[in-house]
């Protein structure tokens, strides 16, 4: 474990950094978040190895400084002042503190609460419904206002909103995700798997996927969400096969790869899917993936509306009587 | 042959006109009324078809007295006098009734052996619009048959008030019956074939106006719509391989006996192209004012897509199926069951995809009598559609399922 301590302008930031690789910089991807624009978006990388802790330059525009000359690695020491741009940065390993029991140094904002799991599994299934119930509103406010069936829209909803809840609750318990930095990767994640989640639905319940392809846009948000998955997937993966000095592109080059990917995908999987899903997306009743009523279920639910009309009949004849005599 | 003809026009005191003077004294005229002295709820023509008191007249004029015997009475106007009558016989489906009242006539009318040929010269005569008895002059234009409807089409300023009175030829002989005009025409009238009225001549007599009692009048007219319905159904099912080709789709479609219109037209700006083809039964049941059963219709539209977007295309499609208005009159004042409705998502055996929304009402005095009424949508991705609307009135459940089963199973959509 490390403290960072950023001196900022008017105040002194503390950081705890317990998983590593941990990046410093400007962008709000890194680990350590420090907002000056002397700081490159990403400055440099702490590393742990065998022998205690090194600090790496990621290539940064002004580079790091130990007293008074620029470096490209640090092995840091108990404690050590390193200057990123014009920032100075404070860097105290486990044997200081340790020797010195200096609790004050110890952040406390990332203490994390005991029951932050039940916390978090809330927070994602109050927003999932939020999301749930104003998506289909707002497509029912586009499409077929004012609503006539609110039992339909309903229902839409509580469908949308397991879907969502169901995928934040992955998220939040397998990803560890801190819900109060949620941020762009994390959102087109819960897109992509909430999709993907769609797909699993889809073989098992089909006219539960129909009513939810009912909704406007879902085609566009599902075709981000394999966007989303791609781009991801092509981030991360950079950093393994790329060498180091090309690292810097590796955004751009998901991005386009990403792009192209969706253009594929929407030109030329979904036009070879052909009527199938092209149906689904129209909201229109499809063979395959839709309901699987024949016209026997018809005749049996014409057959019940026959039935209730006859008790209709019946009760109104029994009136009718009663009433001349 | 025509030399002949044309000798009979140039005669300037053709011997048919003294011919019809003489039938006229058999046309009287009918009323229908809360009391002798009160003034008409509707009225009509009738003849004398029997010297015992028998008078040939339109089911529908005295379907008020039937339906609400105890409040609407009928009465025969001889002269000055209204004399009370019954009605002791009945054939709905053809639209004709026997009265019978309390004195007897010298005369009756005498029925032709046979129909005129077309083209003939015949005559109407009835009380039009509640004025002078009146003879229209037309011309006979042969036999029309519907399913179980069959009527003398004739060119002959028929009016309200004339249903009922005879249909004569040149030799003043009884042809038929007046019974109807098509409304947006120029004369293109109806009647009931002679024969038919025979027919019911021949059958037993019963009482079916009376005011305590509604049952026999009730279980006639149960018996009357099973069998054209029953016989409607037959004739449809029959033909249950017969299809109809419109815009890339195969729909059922009863050739024999309906009638059908086509058209092509384009949407609003262009943006759709639209193929109809409609088809109905022409001919009814009469059950009362703007109530009739026995009958059906059936439209198909294809739609094909040219700029809308699939949503805006779907959309559309779902705008149409809930804008149609529903020829099924919703609960008419105690005679029918409200209107139920419903819509169901289903995949037909050649495997389309149908959203169908249908409703379904009945007939309170005739068990197992309802009205369907049907429109569905299918869709072939964002470019064709396919609309199907239809009603099918007073049938029974199995043969309105069997129908609407053939309808649908029927659908197809044609590979290109």
């Amino acid at each position: 474990m490390i403290l960072v301590k950023v001196h900022e302008a008017d105040h002194i930031e503390t950081h705890k950094v317990e998983i590593f690789p941990c990046v410093i910089g400007r962008s709000m991807h890194c680990g350590i978040r420090v907002d000056d624009p002397s700081v490159s978006a990403r400055h440099a990388e702490i590393h742990q190895s065998t022998d205690g802790y090194v600090l790496k330059d990621l290539f940064s525009t002004n580079g790091i400084w130990q007293a008074g000359g620029k470096v490209k690695e640090v092995r840091l020491g108990a404690r050590e002042s390193i200057i990123f741009g014009d920032v100075q940065i404070e860097f105290l390993t486990e044997d200081t503190l340790e020797r010195t029991h200096d609790s004050k140094l110890l952040p406390h904002e990332h203490t994390e609460a005991p029951h932050w799991l039940t916390v978090k599994i809330a927070a994602a299934l109050f927003f999932a419904l939020l999301i749930g119930l104003a998506v289909p509103a707002l497509e029912q406010y586009l499409w077929y206002w004012p609503p006539e069936k609110f039992g339909e829209l309903a229902g839409r909803a509580i469908l949308l909103w397991l879907q969502l809840s169901a995928t934040a609750l992955a998220i939040s318990i397998f990803c560890k995700v801190n819900l109060k930095r949620f941020n762009f990767h994390k959102v087109l994640l819960l897109i992509c798997l909430s999709f993907v989640a769609e797909r699993l639905v889809s073989n098992f319940m089909p006219s539960l996927v129909f009513n939810l392809h009912n909704l406007t846009g879902a085609k566009f948000l599902k075709h981000i969400g394999y966007g989303a998955v791609i781009y991801i997937l092509l981030f991360r993966l950079q950093r393994y096969a790329l060498p180091k000095g090309q690292l810097r592109y590796r955004r751009w080059v998901a991005g386009g790869v990403s792009v192209i990917s969706m253009l594929i995908i929407e030109l030329v999987i979904e036009r070879q899917l052909g009527e199938r899903s092209r149906m689904a997306d129209l909201g229109m009743p499809i063979p395959t993936l839709g309901p699987s009523q024949g016209s026997d279920d018809l005749m049996f639910a014409i057959g019940l509306t026959i039935a209730a009309t006859d008790q209709e009949r019946i009760r109104q004849l029994e009136r009718l009587e009663s009433g001349d005599d | 042959m025509l030399a002949a003809t044309k000798v009979y026009a140039a005669d300037p005191a053709p011997i048919s006109t003294k011919l019809v003077a003489s039938v006229l004294g058999d046309v009287f005229q009918i009323k229908i009324a809360t009391d002798a002295n009160s003034p008409k709820a509707a009225y009509g023509s009738c003849f004398v078809v029997d010297t015992a008191g028998i008078l040939a007249t339109n089911f529908h004029v005295v379907a008020y007295a039937l339906h609400d015997p105890k409040k609407y009475h009928l009465y025969l106007i001889d002269g000055d006098k209204s004399i009370p009558a019954e009605v002791v016989a009945i054939d709905a489906v053809n639209d004709l009734a026997l009265v019978q009242v309390d004195r007897t006539f010298n005369r009756s009318v005498k029925f032709a052996h046979g129909l005129p040929d077309s083209g003939d010269k015949i005559y109407s005569i009835g009380w039009p619009e509640d004025l002078n008895k009146a003879v229209s002059e037309g011309n006979f234009n042969g036999l029309m048959q519907a399913g179980p409807y069959r009527k003398i089409q004739m060119s002959i300023p028929l009016n309200p008030g004339m249903s009922g009175g005879p249909t004569i030829n040149e030799a003043g002989e009884v042809i038929g019956v007046n019974v109807s005009l098509r409304a947006d025409s120029q004369s293109l009238a109806f009647a009931i074939p002679h024969d038919l009225l025979r027919a019911l001549m021949r059958e037993k007599r019963t009482p079916l106006s009376k005011p305590d009692d509604h049952e026999d009048f009730d279980e006639t007219m149960r018996a009357q719509l099973e069998r054209v319905q029953e016989e409607i159904s037959t004739s449809i099912l029959k033909e249950s391989d017969s299809n109809l080709q419109i815009g890339g789709w195969s729909v059922f479609k009863p050739a024999k006996i309906v009638k059908c219109w086509h058209s092509q037209e384009s949407g609003a700006r262009d943006q759709t192209q639209v193929i109809t083809e409609q088809c109905y039964l022409s001919g009814s049941t009469p059950i009362k004012r703007d109530l009739d059963a026995g009958t059906f219709r059936l439209r198909y539209q294809a739609i094909e897509n040219r700029t809308l977007s699939a949503w805006q295309f779907v959309h559309q499609l779902n705008e149409e199926l809930e804008d149609q208005p529903f020829a099924i009159a919703d609960k008419v004042e105690r005679f029918t069951t409200s209107l139920r409705c419903r819509q169901l998502d289903l995949v037909n055996p050649k495997n389309v995809g149908l959203r169908v929304h249908y409703c379904v009402n009945g007939f309170l005095p005739y068990a197992e009598s309802y009205n369907i009424e049907f429109e569905l949508v299918a869709a072939s991705g964002r470019q064709r559609a396919l609309l199907v609307s239809g009603s099918f009135l007073g049938f029974s459940s199995h043969n309105g399922l069997a129908i609407l089963r053939t309808i649908i199973n029927s659908i197809t959509l044609d590979q290109k």
